[in-house]
């Protein structure tokens, strides 16, 4: 009892859905003869059937008109504000970000000038500067901690190639070793 | 999401100017405090410097500004190793480093393949211990090659009993 409830309302819900394609006949025959049947026994199938056609019909009669010439224009004039809207949605941020990453540079960029056209000025004179005039205390400062061991980082890459030295050939023990171990393989 | 990744953006950028700006500053200011604390005679060695360096070319300058940053990439132990190789490498005398410069120019004409071999050999050899290292040394083909007089510089160079 409660299955065959069941099978009717799926059996409704299918036909309402073919409902369209049956009235204009674009479904195979056998499809379009088992909704014709389900139509003959669901009062409430037929009705749905009944209400699409008048719906259809009622379509048909309208006629088109066009809207007065005051709200035409209203809409025409909202949809190019909206057009224009989305431009400035698009030009603005991206303005507003170059502007911050342009200004950011150049006040970065001129620090940086400052700080090396302060290094080139002659300095203040100090003791360092009045006792030895080609030496610019700023700039040396700024490289202390190279100038300390200069020597030693200039020849921290030979040193480092000193290590590599006893390592370019393989030890002799070694390559014997493989030498043999290959030679057994050959021979097994 | 569009504004927030430019928000991150600008964001990222501006650290990024603010920090390599803050880090020059630092390092301005704790030379500047290493300076004052030096001796005449540290400073006179580094005016001594200074004058080299200004007159140094380009390559020079950047080869020791990039060795000074690999350097202190190092462990603290790898860093006490060179500072040990090189001072080492001083006593030598201007002869013996130059007989130890001819060996290095050996390196430079390695071809690709065998370069990435003594690489992989080197790694292999700083996990040994110094003892084992030694005898590796002296078991390698490098140091069949070398004349008596070549082993004994570089004895004073690379046997860590010394």
């Amino acid at each position: 009892m409660f299955n065959k409830k069941k099978e009717e309302i799926v059996d409704c819900k299918i036909t309402r859905d073919m409902l369209p394609a049956y009235q204009d006949r674009a479904m195979a025959e056998s499809a379009a003869r088992n909704i014709e049947q389900h139509l003959t026994v669901c009062h409430s199938c037929r009705k749905e059937d009944v209400e699409l056609k008048n719906a259809w019909y009622m379509l048909g009669t309208w006629e088109d008109c066009d809207p007065p010439e005051k709200i035409r224009m209203e809409i025409l004039s909202h949809r190019a504000k909206q057009r224009k809207m989305r431009w400035i949605k698009i030009v603005v941020p991206v303005a507003a970000a170059l502007f911050i990453v342009v200004t950011l540079t150049f006040s970065f960029k001129g620090l940086q000038h400052e700080k090396q056209t302060r290094l080139q000025l002659p300095a203040a004179p100090t003791q360092l500067s009045a006792e030895y005039p080609d030496v610019n205390e700023d700039e040396l400062i700024a490289e202390l901690h190279v100038l300390r061991d200069e020597e030693f980082y200039d020849t921290v890459e030979e040193l480092v190639r000193i290590d590599y030295l006893p390592l370019i050939d393989e030890p002799k023990q070694m390559e014997r070793d493989r030498q043999r171990s290959s030679l057994d393989v050959a021979l097994t | 999401m569009k504004w927030n990744m430019l928000i991150v953006l600008i964001f990222s950028f501006v650290l990024l100017q603010g920090g390599y700006a803050f880090a020059d500053d630092a390092i301005m200011r704790r030379n500047k405090l290493i300076w004052e604390d030096m001796t005449t005679e540290e400073k006179k060695r580094v005016i001594q410097n200074y004058r080299e360096w200004k007159s140094s070319t380009l390559e020079r300058k950047e080869r020791i500004r990039r060795n000074y940053r690999e350097f202190h990439g190092l462990s603290m132990e790898e860093q006490q190793r060179l500072k040990e190789l090189y001072r080492r490498y001083k006593s030598l005398g201007p002869a013996g480093q130059d007989t130890v410069k001819k060996r290095l120019d050996r390196i430079d004409s390695l071809p690709a393949d065998n370069r990435v071999e003594a690489e992989k050999r080197y790694d292999r050899n700083r996990e040994m211990p110094a003892h084992e290292r030694m005898q590796h040394l002296k078991r390698s083909r490098f140091w069949e090659n070398l004349s008596e007089e070549e082993k004994e510089i570089f004895k004073k160079l690379l046997f860590t009993d010394n």
